[in-house]
């Protein structure tokens, strides 16, 4: 539709991104038929930047995460568009390329790390068999690097560690060790799916440091799926919004934060709590994000938003609003949004 | 130390029962001697000359006596010494059970893979069908037909009698088939329907989904990683499987004419020999025991997260719970 | 394949065929539904597997004719009745045990007196009116009985004219039923208890005609399925334990010969006459007089065997010709005989009978006849030492049908069957007129003589309807078609003399 527009002008970039995603669509097939879940997203994230995608849970971020590494059921899913990865389209690589592709060019770390580590498996053997997977490098080498990243990744005694299994260790360490996996093959796009979810507040600033460190030291592309938009705020320096399958903003980090141009935006940062909230009720944005088969025609944030006027029920456009800035809300401009700024 | 008096008692148990069992039942070892000779006196005598007149509890306590020293005493003609006897037939009930096992085992797994690699699939419903069919045929039944289409139409194996390996192998490749077959089809079936539902689950996990992403061919991720993981409801499962076959053991011995100690039971049950068979249930519960000693230790090996019993119970709900699957 | 039905009880089935002439070698493998109870043939309990196997470790003093019902020579080449109470017999000069020791008149009398004595087990019964038994002669044997028993030639044709080695005993009694050593045409080689028997052909047997074998294989089976399996696959060759159903099929496949005949083995319905209501002589013989035999037979049992009205076969000489054998049931006086009895309104009763599949079958063809008398059987199919237990002992059961003893001494099956304390008799107590008529057949040596006292005997037992006799079991055995020259068996326990296989 119009999502071939939202691409952002690479001129604004010194080089070409690592990552281009264009006009990406993700149909869940069923006996009743195909329903879309993820509607022309378009995107590029460059070396070295982290790129935030928040949004409700349900609404599309961790099916697009999945849909680039391919990790979909091809049986249960469709995916239309295209990505670029190093010059290549990764949708339209063969499963046996796309294989060398996943762990050694991009990696994904996922929210649970409870249950994404293999349970009967040593850490130390899930990291050398991903080591191994991808280079020809003996075991005992391949252990001497594993540990290596376990140092990296800032797990103490990492020899020790190494001959773990996951559920000898505490939830912060599993993403860590989540991460060292992601790094084992230096990777150039790392997809971090709620990486710090699971984790306590601590745990989660240092795992926070530790990947924007990488990032910078490495120059890794990192795409931060999360619905916590503090935590976008402070890792991230673009970020996307996505509702009910669709982009409807796309920001710098700080212009979104101090003026968000979409209502779904504006309610997502009204929700983070805050030091003074003390006492008050938490913000919450009425409703739940509507499932695929029973989407509203026009904006499909309309049945949620206090600013729904007749205009509304028409399609509605990602349309770029400034430089760098995009939004898909036909009022963005007559709206002013309470407790945001 | 727990483990050993679970042990004691299990075996204390198992031959209370039995013993119970046999003196419950009517029929009189002291008829089955005397036969056609039968009469009152000649029967009283017989009786008394086995001890049978005794008190129940005196009769076991003897029998245990026996038992603990490792003496279990002779058959009730006196013709023969349990141990020996069992000794005779242990070796064709244990390499008949073995390959029955190892049949179960090859074709439940690869079927079993093969259906939840492609879940929902026609494959898939085809295995099920026949894995749910599979279980609930009889394997006498199961027998019958085997040894009519592959023993006498097609006349390719024997249809009765036994070898031992060690003695003459070939011969044993051609007697164990059919037998094996009958046996292991029932557990074949059932560890297919575990070795499927287990591994759907499996498939399902986040790891597996960790797996594909650092890059690992889907051989290692099915093979190595998804196979390991269902391996604990596999293990619990054969370990019933054998204990099953221990049992299957006494009829398809029977249908193939094998001279195992399930046939031994039968006929010393039908003559009341109640030495043998309180021997034989004894073997048999240690063999058992065993088994699920063996089990434990590869719960222990498969998975490294729970302890032996936990693991135990986690394993056996798993297969219950495949079982409705 | 040539099956023939020797329909006169103790005929002899042709099945050979023009198979040739009969040739020595090849194994014989011998398919056994149970296995024998003991090698030790005065400690066997006379089951039909007991003999099979016996007959070719131990040679007998006499062999029973199946076609005349009379004793032939064996071991002992003649003997006769000095007076009621002396038995004299020569043996025949040459004859062996496997060990060599001779079969003379001091290894007879050794053994009559062990097989006496208290380590006899079953035999005892057999002897126990011999008083003595002393050599004579080096091949001459007398025995001093305690009263007249002229069925002691009969007797001496089964276990208890099995003679064993003394040597081989002496040497290890424990042992011996382990390695039994014996004058039979084959020798002992290997036993797997309850699986397998081996013998070889004892080549100093006195009498090498019509032994053909070189060796014989008794092979256990539990199924009878398999054992016809194990016919038709040619992995067994000789099976005298065939259901009477699986013959018609057997019959029509040409890789098989089937031999059959009729016995002297009596299916009868055994009646706890202490108890109401069939302590009542006249319920017996209304349900004697409800029976169709002629349909028992063609519906249980296939046609084969025969319709039983008395105690013993029709071309038997015990049997009675005066007892009327009136083939129709005569349902009329049945009836009248239950009113009389005052069941005029019917009754229940329940009967035990075996479990296998034919057992049953039998058991339910009698179910519909009875009914027609207002009987109503409740038939209990129950595991055979369990239902001798629960009929004779625990008297919990009106009824139990199964077959009776069968003895080559007729008058040994009716002292087995109605003797004082035979377990079979209830109640538990000596029917004097049948005794009485069997110790005057016992107190003359005349063959006809005697035979009229057994007929008497009969009458007896058929007089107060003692048991209700149904029909005798048929003599059945299948071989591979390769396998010639077996006869019918008319006490069912064949010897395998002149069993020979074709190369």
């Amino acid at each position: 539709m119009n999502g071939s527009e939202a691409v952002p002008p690479s001129a604004s970039l010194p080089a070409a991104p690592t990552l281009r995603v264009e006009n990406l669509s993700v149909y869940l097939r069923s006996p009743a038929g195909e329903v879309q879940v993820v509607r022309d997203v378009s995107f590029t994230i460059g070396a070295g930047e982290a790129v935030g995608m928040v949004g409700e849970s349900g609404s599309g971020k961790s099916v697009t995460g999945l849909a680039l590494m391919r990790l979909l059921d091809p049986a249960k899913t469709r995916v239309e568009g295209r990505a670029y990865l190093g010059g290549r389209d990764i949708l339209a690589l063969p499963e046996r390329e796309m294989r060398a592709v996943r762990g050694r060019e991009m990696s994904m770390v996922f929210q649970e790390s409870a249950t994404a580590l293999d349970p009967v498996f040593t850490v130390g053997t899930q990291l050398v068999e991903t080591i191994r997977a991808h280079r020809d490098v003996s075991v005992k080498q391949a252990r001497l690097r594993a540990i290596e990243l376990l140092d990296a990744v800032g797990i103490a005694m990492p020899a020790r560690r190494f001959g773990e299994y996951p559920h000898q260790m505490s939830g912060g360490m599993k993403q860590r060790v989540m991460i060292a996996m992601a790094l084992a093959c230096d990777p150039d796009l790392i997809i971090a799916d709620e990486p710090t979810t699971a984790v306590d507040v601590t745990i989660q600033a240092q795992i926070l440091d530790l990947l924007g460190r990488l990032s910078r030291e490495r120059g890794v592309a990192i795409l931060f799926i999360t619905h916590d938009l503090g935590v976008v705020a402070e890792f991230c320096s673009r970020a996307l919004t996505m509702y009910a399958g669709e982009v409807v903003e796309v920001a710098d980090v700080a212009g979104l934060l101090a003026a968000p141009a979409h209502p779904y935006t504006a309610g997502l940062i009204r929700a983070i709590p805050r030091a003074d909230d003390k006492g008050r009720d938490l913000y919450e944005i009425r409703g739940t994000v509507p499932s695929p088969t029973e989407m509203p025609g026009g904006c499909r944030f309309r049945p949620r938003c206090d600013h729904a006027g007749d205009v509304c029920g028409n399609e509605q456009a990602l349309v770029t609003i400034a430089s760098e800035r995009k939004v898909r809300c036909v009022r963005s401009s007559e709206i002013e949004f309470e407790g945001v700024g | 130390m727990q483990r050993a008096g679970s042990i004691v008692l299990t075996l204390v148990l198992a031959t209370v029962i039995t013993f119970g069992l046999q003196k419950l039942v009517p029929g009189d070892p002291a008829l089955a001697i005397a036969g056609e000779d039968a009469t009152a006196q000649r029967v009283a005598e017989i009786r008394a000359d086995l001890g049978l007149d005794r008190p129940f509890v005196v009769q076991y306590l003897d029998w245990l006596r026996g038992a603990v020293t490792g003496d279990l005493g002779t058959t009730i003609r006196g013709d023969a010494s349990v141990w020996d006897l069992i000794g005779q037939r242990l070796p064709a009930t244990l390499t008949l059970a073995a390959v029955a096992l190892l049949f179960s085992i090859i074709i439940g797994v690869g079927a079993g893979v093969a259906a939840a690699l492609r879940h929902g699939s026609k494959a898939d419903t085809a295995v099920t069908a026949v894995a749910t069919l599979g279980v609930a045929v009889p394997n006498f039944w199961l027998g019958m037909v085997i040894v009519v289409v592959f023993g006498l139409t097609l006349n390719w194996l024997p249809v009765s009698g036994y070898a031992l390996p060690w003695e003459d192998f070939a011969a044993w490749a051609r007697h164990v088939t059919l037998p094996a077959i009958a046996l292991g089809t029932a557990g074949a079936a059932e560890i297919a329907r575990q070795v499927r539902s287990a591994l759907v689950e499996v498939l399902r996990s986040d790891f597996i989904r960790t797996h594909r992403a650092k890059g690992l061919p889907q051989r290692a991720v099915v093979w190595r990683h998804a196979m390991k993981n269902a391996s604990l409801p596999l293990v619990t499962v054969v370990g019933l499987q054998i204990s099953h076959l221990l049992g299957g053991t006494v009829v398809i011995e029977s249908v193939f004419a094998i001279p195992g100690i399930g046939s031994l039971i039968v006929q010393s049950a039908n003559q009341r020999d109640y030495p043998v068979i309180q021997g034989v249930v004894f073997v048999t519960a240690l063999l058992i025991i065993l088994t699920n000693l063996a089990v434990d230790l590869v719960y222990r090996y498969v998975d490294p997260r729970i302890g032996v019993r936990p693991a135990r119970r986690a394993g056996l709900r798993r297969a219950q719970r495949g079982v409705t699957v | 394949m040539v099956a023939a039905l020797a329909t006169a009880c103790g005929g002899t089935a042709q099945s050979d065929g023009d198979a040739g002439k009969p040739a020595k070698g090849g194994t014989l493998r011998v398919a056994l539904a149970a296995q024998p109870s003991s090698f030790n043939p005065v400690l066997g309990n006379s089951g039909s597997a007991d003999f099979i196997v016996q007959y070719s470790i131990f040679d007998t003093l006499t062999e029973f004719n199946s076609e005349t019902g009379e004793v032939d020579p064996r071991l002992a080449e003649s003997w006769t009745f000095s007076d009621p109470t002396t038995f004299v017999m020569t043996l025949r000069a040459g004859a062996a045990f496997h060990d060599g020791s001779p079969v003379d008149a001091e290894a007879v009398v050794w053994f009559l007196n062990h097989a006496r004595g208290p380590e006899g087990g079953g035999a005892q019964v057999d002897l126990a009116k011999v008083e003595s038994a002393e050599a004579t002669g080096e091949l001459e044997v007398t025995v001093q009985l305690t009263e007249p028993f002229t069925g002691l030639p009969w007797v001496l044709s089964g276990r208890s004219g099995m003679v064993m080695s003394r040597a081989a005993y002496e040497k290890d009694p424990e042992g011996f039923a382990q390695h039994p050593v014996g004058a039979g045409p084959y020798r002992f080689v290997s036993y797997k208890k309850g699986a397998k028997i081996e013998l070889e052909r004892f080549e100093d047997y006195w009498n090498p005609d019509g032994i053909y074998p070189d060796a014989v294989e008794f092979t256990i089976f539990q199924e009878p399925t398999t054992i016809l399996n194990a016919i038709k696959s040619g992995e067994q060759n000789l099976s005298f334990s065939v259901s009477p159903k699986d013959v018609a099929q057997l019959e029509s496949d040409p890789s098989v010969n089937v031999t059959t005949g009729s016995s002297y083995l009596l299916d009868q319905i055994h009646m706890n006459r202490s108890k109401k209501p069939l302590n009542d002589p006249r319920v017996r013989r209304a349900l004697s007089l409800a029976l169709d035999r002629d349909v028992f037979v063609k519906a249980a049992t296939f046609g084969l065997g025969e319709p039983g009205y008395q105690f013993f076969p029709e071309d038997s000489p015990a049997a009675a010709p005066s007892i009327a054998v009136d083939n129709a049931p005569d349902l009329d006086q049945a009836r009248s005989l239950m009113a009389e009895a005052g069941y005029g309104d019917g009754v229940g009763l329940t009967m035990l009978t075996q479990t296998s599949e034919i057992e049953v079958r039998k058991a339910e063809v009698l179910q519909a006849q009875l009914a027609e008398i207002g009987v109503e059987l409740d038939i209990r199919p129950t595991e055979l030492t369990q239902a001798v237990a629960e009929m004779f002992q625990d008297q919990s059961a009106d009824l139990f049908f199964a077959y009776g003893v069968s003895r080559a001494d007729v008058g040994d099956t009716i002292n087995a069957t109605f003797g004082a304390e035979a377990l079979y008799n209830l109640p538990h107590e000596e029917h004097p007129a049948v005794m009485e008529k069997l110790a005057e057949a016992n107190a003359t040596s005349d063959i006809a003589e005697r035979n009229k006292h057994l007929q008497a005997a009969a009458e007896a037992i058929a007089d107060e309807s003692l048991l209700l006799p149904v029909a005798f079991n048929p003599f059945i055995a299948v071989t591979t078609s390769s396998v010639h020259g077996v006869r019918v068996d008319a006490v069912l326990k064949p010897r395998l003399d002149g069993i020979w296989i074709e190369n």
